[in-house]
């Protein structure tokens, strides 16, 4: 499996890389093709909590793109309530071989810092972000503080 | 930098319901499926299997048009469509020369090293890129210490994997060709986009078919000389049946001969008896 070999130096550099933004990378024992990431948000209403984000690469990597998703809950206006997101990186249209785990968590955590109401996933989320940001604001700060992870010392 | 803020931003996909991208899913499955019904990278065949695939009544021109080239040609060797099928051809091709031609393969190693440090200066995603390079180069010299034979390497271009790995050196060298000469190519590129732009959505994404501007980068950062050859005059840039890059003046022998059909090309071979 060609996956294999790109996959375990990712891996390598992606625990290495001593970016604050995500920590506790990790892959299942028996599965490569499985990882989970704790992102980090370093802006409010986010920078609370930590969201744990799966990672699951098709065995064709990196001919093919990984499937992102958050397992923990966030309340954005680009992620629906299954934790999933649109983030052109990683579409099948866009996707580059030589595109790093590291680049697709960085576009992630730029779409979490800096929402896009104007491209929502959940509308009503983008509505109250951009009327009544006050309250986003405030629903997002409990909903980080229920839901989230918590960050790492 | 290939994380560049365009990809940051959620695109129309976003409006897209989950039914859509499901069935477009299924969509993109099936065509893979049937793309994968045929090899990657075909056995040599006799010209005239060419010829075999047209309807002597209905589609009498490109008939015709087979029988004529089946003077010229020898074989002919099938690649899948898959959207790599220009790159896959140029790949193939030149394994094939490089397996005859020792002093050849050296210096296309030495090449692929050159390209290997470009790449990085030129702002590719360091190791990844490295990664795709170290590994065509490796593979060239297990050709040159005799670790392959020609079955293997023909196995090697045949299996997803590796051969993808191969030819992503191919997609890659053929970009960081265009940004190495940003000036002159970038005229070139359509409006609305940037030349830094179409090098990331068409040429370094996997399964997207190349055209002529990256034909031309291709053929120049590998030094092949190329002659495309047409089914019907329509569809060469200089309105014949021939095309030869770099250069139409140079009126010698290519290195590698492709066979332009309608969105596809396959590798075809120069019947050297007749010659």
């Amino acid at each position: 499996m060609s996956a294999t070999r790109r996959l375990q130096k990712e891996l390598g550099d992606l625990k290495n890389c001593g970016v604050k933004a995500y920590e506790n990378v990790e892959c299942e024992e028996t599965n490569l093709l499985k990882w989970t990431v704790l992102l980090l948000p370093d802006k409010e209403p986010y920078n609370k909590g930590a969201f744990k984000v799966g990672i699951t690469f098709p065995v064709d990597y990196p001919f093919k793109p990984p499937k992102v998703a958050f397992e923990t809950k966030i309340y954005h206006p680009n992620v629906d309530e299954e934790g999933k997101f649109c983030l052109p990186i990683v579409t099948a249209e866009n996707w580059k071989p030589a595109t790093k785990t590291e680049q697709v968590m960085m576009a992630l955590l730029s779409l979490i810092n800096e929402p896009e109401p104007n491209h929502p996933i959940r509308a009503d989320v983008a509505e109250e972000f951009q009327k009544d940001h006050k309250k986003f604001m405030k629903t997002a700060e409990e909903h980080t503080r229920k839901h989230s992870e918590k960050r790492p010392e | 930098m290939a994380n560049d803020s365009d990809e940051n931003k959620p695109t129309s996909t976003a409006a897209m319901t989950e039914d859509d991208l499901l069935l477009q899913d299924q969509q993109l499955k099936q065509i893979e499926d049937e793309q994968k019904a045929s090899p990657l990278v075909g056995d040599k065949l006799p010209f005239y299997a060419l010829a075999g695939l047209y309807d002597p009544v209905s589609a009498i021109t490109f008939f015709t048009k087979a029988n004529e080239l089946a003077a010229i040609y020898s074989d002919i060797r099938f690649i899948r469509g898959d959207g790599n099928c220009f790159y896959r051809a140029v790949l193939v091709g030149i394994v094939e020369i490089l397996m005859k031609d020792r002093e050849r393969l050296i210096k296309f190693i030495d090449t692929g090293r050159e390209w290997m440090a470009k790449l990085v200066k030129l702002g590719f995603p360091d190791w990844t890129c490295s990664d795709f390079c170290e590994f065509f180069i490796e593979f060239l010299e297990k050709i040159r210490d005799g670790k392959y034979t020609e079955a293997e390497v023909f196995q090697n271009l045949n299996d997803d994997g590796t051969a993808n790995y191969l030819l992503m050196y191919f997609r890659l060298i053929t970009s960081g060709f265009l940004k190495d000469n940003c000036e002159e190519y970038a005229p070139f590129i359509a409006e609305g986009m940037t030349l830094q732009q179409y090098c990331e959505t068409e040429i370094e994404a996997m399964w997207k078919e190349a055209d002529h501007l990256s034909i031309m980068a291709l053929v120049r950062a590998t030094g092949i000389r190329l002659r495309i050859q047409y089914m019907d005059r329509s569809e060469a840039p200089n309105g014949g049946y021939q095309h030869d890059l770099p250069d139409e003046a140079d009126n010698v022998t290519p290195d590698i001969t492709l066979l332009y059909r309608p969105g596809h090309y396959d590798l075809i071979y120069r019947n050297l008896v007749a010659q």
